[in-house]
């Protein structure tokens, strides 16, 4: 009797496995995303940051990219979430081709457009455009008649192991803040929280099963977007250079959000396990994350994208050393950033040139190295200035002015070099150590406003200019392009000591 | 949309200019953070740990924190955004 009930049993608890597993447990698909943002144009392996463990350029991304790819042919998508071409000599001086020839290559399926993508103008950025073997996309870019953007779409649809995937674009409405206005003039830039609803819907309708938001907004944003927006299963992000090195997952819809720092140092890899029968995303691997870009001499380089930017390397190693104009005098560094040098009034005086502005400022500390009498080269010129500044342009009242005159004599860091205005300075009296200041001859009017043109450093309140932090501004051309510009304009220069900054009674 | 955006350095609130990046509000904030990062001596890290470059965007009300490098940064699993 016992035995026969123990069959009983046994047979009941098949059938409910059995049961379980056909109903409870249903087939999946993988996807693999792999992802980069704000590449900025590293196309050579990174070596200063750490000398011994050389990280990203385009060979090594390259090969990682393959190998991760040839792990699941069928279930690969490739996305970039913007920035990918502005920010290095190698890839500015072809504005963004060795870059695009990299990603055709790689077969990326789609770019989001970040901010910098405008850094060259609307005609580069239509020619990138056009010799890319993969869409640009932007959701919430129209012009003033609320037409899109030539040739840039606002999503894709593709298939990967029988899941349609849309990929949407997004691009941050902080733009116009972030490149020149030119570059953006008569465009709007739409908040995407109220594009991406009926877009969510366009792409449903269309068989998409899951939906990814390719943006260029920043993880912040992206969190935020994420909360107020359903019907995202993922978020691949850019543009606060953000190492997410394991998948965030919002609370609210459910929404995963992934970035990969910035310079392709990473390369990000989701892999979203997919209901075959319904094709939505049910989870992600623990394997998702980001993968280190190592390219020191062990690592595994891609051949043929080695070769494919060679080219452009080796063609640019001459233009370093190209003539950008001549000098007939030594242009030199301020060499204790407490006094006015003819190298300072040349580039402050480029400034001007570039921006239209009536006064030009210039920390002292910005220029690094003196440049012999002779012919200027382009590596000279990288060498004084090597930071990667942007030019500024706000407005300051007169006591403003006075105010900035101030902090600039006091300054641990070393005083301002200038342009338009003349200060002649009394180091005995600190409390008020100006004893005449003019613009252009006349004496400063405490409530007049003056257009001034310094650089992102020192608009953000560097070396003491606490009076410039959260002011508003415009952004200009790069610091060094204005000063080439000056130079070929100009050649020879023969800038020279004239005064522009006198302390009386220092001991002197 | 507001021209300036206020950011948060360790707690302390910075009014920056919209468009400045995470260099910039160490600047405004206290430009040896900003050296330090740049020497490699800090690094910088959101609210959720995680680190982001110097020359990462903001937003308003982004949260970023200074640490010391190879201390304080902690290695996160999957985790969820805060609540705004």
């Amino acid at each position: 009797m016992k035995t026969h009930v123990q069959r009983i049993m046994g047979l009941l608890a098949l059938i409910l496995l059995v049961a379980w597993v056909s109903a409870g447990v249903a087939e999946t698909t993988t996807l693999t995303i792999l992802h980069i943002n704000d590449f900025h144009g590293r196309i050579l392996p990174d070596a200063d940051t750490d000398p011994k463990k050389p990280v990203a350029g385009a060979a090594c991304l390259a090969a990682m990219i393959k190998t991760e790819r040839s792990k699941n042919r069928s279930g690969t998508l490739l996305l970039s979430a913007g920035d990918m071409f502005q920010g290095t000599c190698e890839s500015n001086h072809y504005h963004g081709a060795p870059v695009i020839k990299m990603m055709n290559e790689l077969k990326f399926d789609a770019m989001a457009l970040g901010n910098h993508e405008f850094d060259w103008g609307m005609t580069e950025l239509n020619r990138l455009r056009t010799s890319a073997a993969f869409p640009f996309l932007a959701a919430n870019i129209v012009n003033k008649k609320g037409i899109p953007l030539p040739g840039i779409r606002s999503y894709r649809i593709v298939q990967r192991n029988k899941v349609k995937v849309a990929v949407i674009g997004i691009a941050t409405p902080d733009t116009p803040f972030t490149t020149k206005p030119d570059n953006v003039k008569g465009l709007d830039f739409g908040k995407p929280d109220s594009v991406l609803p009926r877009l969510i819907k366009a792409v449903r309708a269309q068989g998409a099963s899951v939906v990814i938001v390719l943006s260029h907004l920043g993880k912040d944003d992206d969190s935020r977007l994420a909360s107020a927006v359903p019907g995202i299963d993922v978020i691949v992000g850019g543009h606060s250079h953000t190492e997410i090195s394991k998948p965030l997952k919002a609370e609210e819809n459910g929404t995963i959000i992934v970035q990969a720092g910035a310079y392709g140092a990473y390369l990000g890899l989701l892999e979203l396990t997919v209901d075959s029968q319904t094709g939505r995303v049910t989870g992600f691997t623990d394997t998702s994350g980001l993968k280190r870009v190592s390219a020191g001499p062990e690592d595994k380089a891609d051949r043929k994208t080695a070769l494919m930017i060679k080219p452009y390397v080796d063609k640019l190693r001459p233009t370093l050393d190209k003539e950008v104009g001549e000098t007939r005098v030594r242009l030199v560094k301020p060499p204790t950033r407490t006094e006015e040098t003819n190298l300072g009034n040349l580039i402050t005086d480029a400034m001007r040139e570039a921006s239209g502005a009536e006064i030009a400022v210039h920390n002292s500390g910005g220029i690094r190295t003196d440049i012999p009498a002779g012919p200027i080269t382009r590596r000279q010129a990288c060498n004084a200035f090597p930071y990667d500044n942007n030019l500024v342009t706000m407005s300051l009242t007169g006591a403003e002015l006075k105010t900035l005159l101030k902090q600039s004599v006091n300054s641990r860091q070393g005083i301002m070099q200038l342009s338009g205005l003349t200060v002649t300075y009394d180091r005995n009296k600190s409390e008020d150590p100006i004893v005449k200041a003019a613009v252009n001859g006349a004496d400063i009017d405490d409530k007049k406003i003056y257009r001034v043109v310094t650089n992102d450093f020192v608009a953000a309140g560097g070396d003491g200019m606490e009076v410039l932090k959260g002011k508003p501004y415009e952004t200009g051309d790069k610091l060094r392009d204005a000063f080439e510009q000056y130079l070929k304009k100009h050649r020879p220069v023969e800038p020279k000591v004239e005064r522009r900054i006198v302390f009386v009674n220092d001991g002197k | 949309m507001e021209s300036r955006i206020v950011v948060f350095i360790n707690g302390i609130p910075v009014t920056i200019h919209r468009g400045m990046q995470v260099q910039h509000a160490l600047i405004s904030h206290d430009q040896s953070l900003y050296d330090a990062c740049r020497h490699g001596e800090m690094h910088v890290e959101d609210e959720d740990g995680f680190r982001v470059g110097l020359e990462g965007a903001l937003s308003d009300g982004t949260k970023l924190y200074t640490r010391k490098q190879g201390r304080g940064s902690r290695v996160r699993g999957p985790g969820r955004p805060k609540k705004e």
